[in-house]
C-alpha cells in the first residue's frame, strides 16, 4: 500500500535517495511543500539541487525514498511493484518544469510550443488550446510573438514563453531549475516579474535560483542544500540575517558580497 | 539448395591470389593518391588563382562523375595515345586520381587547422619554408587525417571491384571467372564478399592501432 | 582529335532515356534506400540487444563489401533459389539495401545529435516517449543531417552507373553500347560524363535549398552544416 498522502500538501518527500553509479548524490532528503508555498532551493554548485528537482517529477528516477505529488505517489521504496503503476505522464502533466535552457522547440513557433502539449497529452481541441495560450502569451507579455520562432527571441523571451509552455498544462506545481542562470543581467527582470506574478495568485512553486534578491522578495521559505541534503531550512528574513550552520555563512559571503 | 563447400575451398587460393591483385591496387592507389591529394591541397592554398581554378574544376569534375566511367576514359585515353598501358597501371591511376580529388580538400582542412605559430617558431630557427612543410607540417597533418585516409582506403578497396570491368584479374573478377565455370554463384560470391569484408576489418584495425601509436606521440 | 558532334543527334536520344532511366532507379532505389534505412535505425535503437546486433551486422556488411558484388548476389544468386528477378529491379533492390546502411547510421547519429533537453522539456509535459520521438526529435534530426545525406545520396547516383555491369539498361550501359557500335569513346563518355556531372551538381543544389529550408527557423548563425555527433570514426561515412 503506497500511503496516502494528506491532500493540504502539494509535495511530500521522505528520505528521499538518489546515487549516479556508486556516487551518492542526494542522501536523504526529507521536505513537505504546502500548497501555494513557494520555496527557494539555494546552494552550491554540485550540492544536488537540480536533481532533487527532477526527481520530483521523475526525469530521474530515485534510488530510495518516497515522493508525493499533489496528492499521489510518485515513488516509493518500499512498494517497488506499485511504482510501475504510476502513470509517470499524468503525473507530469501537472507539475510545470522550466530549465536553465530554456528548452524551447526551435523548429516550432511560439504558439506551437504552448499548444503542443495541451492538445497532445490533454487532447484538447485546438481552438481551446489557443485562445488558452494567448491568454498566457499576454500574461508573460509575447501576444505579438505567437508566430515567430524560438530562434528569434531573446533569451529572456525564450524562457517566458517556456513558463508559458509550462502554464498550459495547467499544472498544480512550477519547478524552476535556474530560470535567469543563462540570461543577460538586464534580462532577468522580466522573467522574475512574471515569476513573482505567478507567485502572487498562489501558484505552489520551487524555484532552484542564484537570485537572492529574489528568494529573500518572494519566497515564503528558503532551503539551503549541500552535498545532498538540506543544511538549513526557514523563512527568508530568519535565514539571511542568521544563518545558524557555517556552511550556510560560508556561502551566503560568497553569494552576496 | 546445398551448399558446396568443397567448390569454396577449392577456389580460395585463386581467390586470395585475386585479393592480393585488389590489395596491390588499393594500397599503391592510396599512396600514390594521397601524395597527389597533398599536391592539390597545396595549389588550393597557394592563393594562386591560375593554380586555384583548374584544381576546384578538376576536383569538381572527378567528384561528379561516376567512378566505372573514370576508369573507361582512363583506359581509352592510353589507348587513344597509342600507349600500351596494362589495365592493372590504368585501374591504379584511376583510383588514385579519384582519391585525390576527395582528399585534397580533408587534407587543405588538416593543413588550415595546423596553428599558424608553428611556422613562424620554425621560421624563426631559420628552418626554411620547404622544410618547415617538409619536417613540421606535414607529420601532423598526416595524424590529423588518418581517420579519413582509412576510409579512403576501404573506399577504395571497395571501388577497385570496378577495374574487373577493364579485364584487370582482381578479386572480383577471379570471382565471375570461377562461376562462368562452375556455376555457383552463391557459394563464390559469398566467399567473394567474404574476403573484401576481412580486408576491410583488417583495415580499420590497423589504422586503430596506428592511431593509438600516434596519439601517443602528441 | 576532334569533337564529332553527329554524335549527338545520333545518340543522344539513346543517352536521354538511358539518363530517364538512371533518374527512375536512383528516385526508386532512394526512397526505398530511405525507407530501408529508418526501418534499420529503428531497430537498433528500439531493441538495443538483439536488433542492434542485427542491424550492425546488415550495416557492416553493406558498407564493408562493394556494391558490384552486392549486386551480383542479387541478380545472380536469386534464380539458384529459384527467384528471378529482373536486372532492374536487382538494381533498385540493390541501391536501397546499400544505401539503407547509410542511412541508417546518419538517421541515428541525427537523432543522438538533438539536444537532450529537447525530450526533457516534452517529457515534463508528460508527453510520451513516442510521440517526442515523431514530433520532438525527429523533426529536428532533417535539420541536423541533410549536410551527409546529401553526400550519401549523391554517392547512391553515382553507384547507379555500376548497374550497368548486370545489363541495367541505364545511361552507362547506353553509353557503353553506343560506344561499342561506332568506337567513338571519347565523344560518348564526355557526354554521359557530363549528363552524370549536371545531374550531381543539380541534386546537390536542390538538397542545399532542401537544407536551409529544414532549418528555416534557426538563426543563420546557428545553421552550421555540422552539429552532428559522430559516434565512431567510421560511423558516418560521407561517401562509398
Ligand atoms: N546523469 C548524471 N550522472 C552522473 N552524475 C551526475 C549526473 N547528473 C548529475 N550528476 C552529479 O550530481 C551532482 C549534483 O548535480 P546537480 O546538477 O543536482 O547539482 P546542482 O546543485 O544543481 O548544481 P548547479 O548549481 O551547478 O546546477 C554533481 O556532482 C553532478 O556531477
Ligand atoms: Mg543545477
Amino acid at each position: 500500500m503506497v500511503e496516502t498522502a494528506i491532500k493540504t500538501q502539494a509535495i511530500q518527500i521522505k528520505e528521499l535517495r538518489k546515487s549516479y553509479g556508486a556516487q551518492e548524490i542526494l542522501t536523504g532528503i526529507d521536505l513537505n511543500i504546502n500548497y501555494g508555498e513557494v520555496v527557494c532551493v539555494i546552494g552550491p554548485s554540485g550540492s544536488g539541487k537540480s536533481t532533487l528537482l527532477r526527481c520530483l517529477n521523475l526525469l530521474e528516477v530515485p534510488s530510495g525514498g518516497t515522493i508525493s505529488v499533489d496528492g499521489e505517489a510518485v515513488f516509493s521504496q518500499q512498494n517497488k511493484s506499485d511504482n510501475k503503476k504510476i502513470n509517470i505522464q499524468e503525473i507530469r502533466s501537472r507539475v510545470g518544469m522550466v530549465f536553465q535552457q530554456f528548452n524551447l522547440w526551435p523548429h516550432k513557433t511560439v504558439l506551437n510550443n504552448v499548444i503542443e502539449a495541451p492538445l497532445l497529452v490533454r487532447k484538447q481541441e485546438k481552438a481551446q488550446a489557443v485562445e488558452k495560450a494567448e491568454v498566457l502569451l499576454r500574461k508573460v507579455g509575447l501576444s505579438d510573438k505567437r508566430s515567430s520562432y524560438p530562434s528569434s527571441l531573446s533569451g529572456g523571451q525564450q524562457q517566458r514563453v517556456a513558463i508559458a509552455r509550462a502554464l498550459a498544462m495547467d499544472p498544480k506545481i512550477m519547478l524552476f531549475d535556474e530560470p535567469t542562470s543563462a540570461l543577460d543581467p538586464e534580462l532577468v527582470g522580466d522573467v522574475l516579474k512574471v515569476m513573482k506574478d505567478l507567485a502572487s495568485e498562489g501558484m505552489t512553486m520551487v524555484v532552484v535560483t542564484h537570485e537572492m534578491g529574489f528568494a529573500r522578495d518572494v519566497a515564503d521559505r528558503i532551503i539551503f542544500m549541500d552535498q545532498g541534503v538540506i543544511v538549513e531550512e526557514g523563512a527568508p528574513s530568519e535565514l539571511f540575517s542568521n544563518p545558524k550552520s557555517a556552511r550556510l555563512r560560508q556561502f551566503l559571503a560568497s553569494v552576496l558580497d | 539448395m546445398d551448399i558446396n563447400v568443397d567448390l569454396i575451398i577449392d577456389s580460395l587460393p585463386i581467390l586470395l591470389k585475386g585479393a592480393l591483385v585488389t590489395l596491390q591496387m588499393s594500397l599503391l592507389a592510396i599512396v600514390i593518391g594521397t601524395i597527389s591529394g597533398l599536391v592539390l591541397a597545396v595549389f588550393l592554398l597557394s592563393g594562386k588563382k591560375t593554380l586555384i581554378v583548374p584544381t576546384r574544376i578538376f576536383i569538381n569534375l572527378l567528384r561528379g562523375i561516376p567512378f566505372i566511367i573514370q576508369i573507361f576514359i582512363v583506359y581509352f585515353s592510353f589507348s587513344n595515345f597509342g600507349l600500351e598501358i596494362p589495365a592493372f597501371t590504368s585501374g591504379v591511376i584511376a583510383m588514385a586520381l579519384n582519391t585525390a580529388a576527395f582528399q585534397a580538400d580533408i587534407i587543405r582542412a588538416g593543413i588550415e587547422s595546423i596553428p599558424k605559430g608553428q611556422h613562424e617558431a620554425a621560421f624563426a630557427l631559420g628552418i626554411s619554408k620547404r622544410q618547415t612543410m617538409i619536417r613540421i607540417l606535414i607529420p601532423q597533418v598526416f595524424v590529423k587525417i588518418l581517420p579519413s585516409i582509412t576510409n579512403e582506403l576501404i573506399t577504395l578497396l571497395k571501388n577497385s571491384s570496378l577495374v574487373s570491368v577493364i579485364a584487370v584479374v582482381d578479386l572480383t573478377r577471379v570471382g565471375q571467372q570461377i562461376v562462368s565455370t562452375s556455376y555457383r554463384p552463391a557459394e563464390i560470391y559469398i566467399a567473394v564478399a567474404l574476403l573484401y569484408f576481412l580486408m576491410n576489418l583488417a583495415i580499420s584495425q590497423g589504422s586503430r592501432y596506428l592511431e593509438r601509436k600516434a596519439a601517443a606521440y602528441r | 582529335m576532334i569533337f564529332d558532334f553527329s554524335i549527338v543527334p545520333r545518340y543522344g536520344p539513346a543517352l536521354l532515356e538511358g539518363f530517364l532511366i538512371t533518374l527512375f532507379i536512383c528516385f526508386i532505389g532512394l526512397l526505398l534506400g530511405l525507407f530501408i534505412g529508418g526501418l534499420i535505425c529503428w531497430l537498433k535503437i528500439r531493441f538495443p540487444g538483439w536488433g542492434a546486433t542485427l542491424a550492425n551486422t546488415y550495416i557492416e556488411f553493406f558498407r564493408n563489401t562493394p556494391f558490384l558484388i552486392q549486386v551480383f548476389l542479387l541478380y545472380y544468386v536469386g534464380p539458384v533459389f529459384g527467384i528471378s528477378i529482373s536486372a532492374m529491379t536487382a538494381g533498385i533492390l540493390g541501391l536501397g539495401l546499400y544505401g539503407g546502411a547509410y542511412f541508417a547510421e546518419i538517421y541515428r547519429s541525427g537523432i543522438l545529435s538533438v539536444h537532450k533537453g529537447q525530450a526533457e522539456a516534452a517529457r515534463a509535459l508528460g508527453m510520451g516517449e513516442k510521440s517526442i520521438l515523431y514530433r520532438i526529435v525527429i523533426p529536428q534530426m532533417w535539420g541536423l543531417i541533410m549536410a551527409p545525406l546529401t553526400s550519401q545520396i549523391i554517392t547512391l547516383v553515382k553507384e547507379s552507373a555500376i548497374l550497368s555491369v548486370i545489363t541495367v539498361q541505364e545511361l552507362t550501359f547506353v553509353g557503353q553500347r553506343a560506344i561499342s557500335e561506332t568506337y567513338n569513346y571519347v565523344e560518348i563518355y564526355t557526354l554521359v560524363a557530363f549528363l552524370y556531372w549536371a545531374l550531381v551538381t543539380a541534386l546537390a543544389n536542390l538538397l542545399k535549398g532542401l537544407e536551409n529550408y529544414s532549418t528555416r527557423y534557426l538563426n543563420v548563425r546557428e545553421r552550421s552544416p555540422n552539429k552532428l555527433i559522430f559516434m565512431k570514426k567510421q560511423d558516418v561515412k560521407l561517401r562509398s
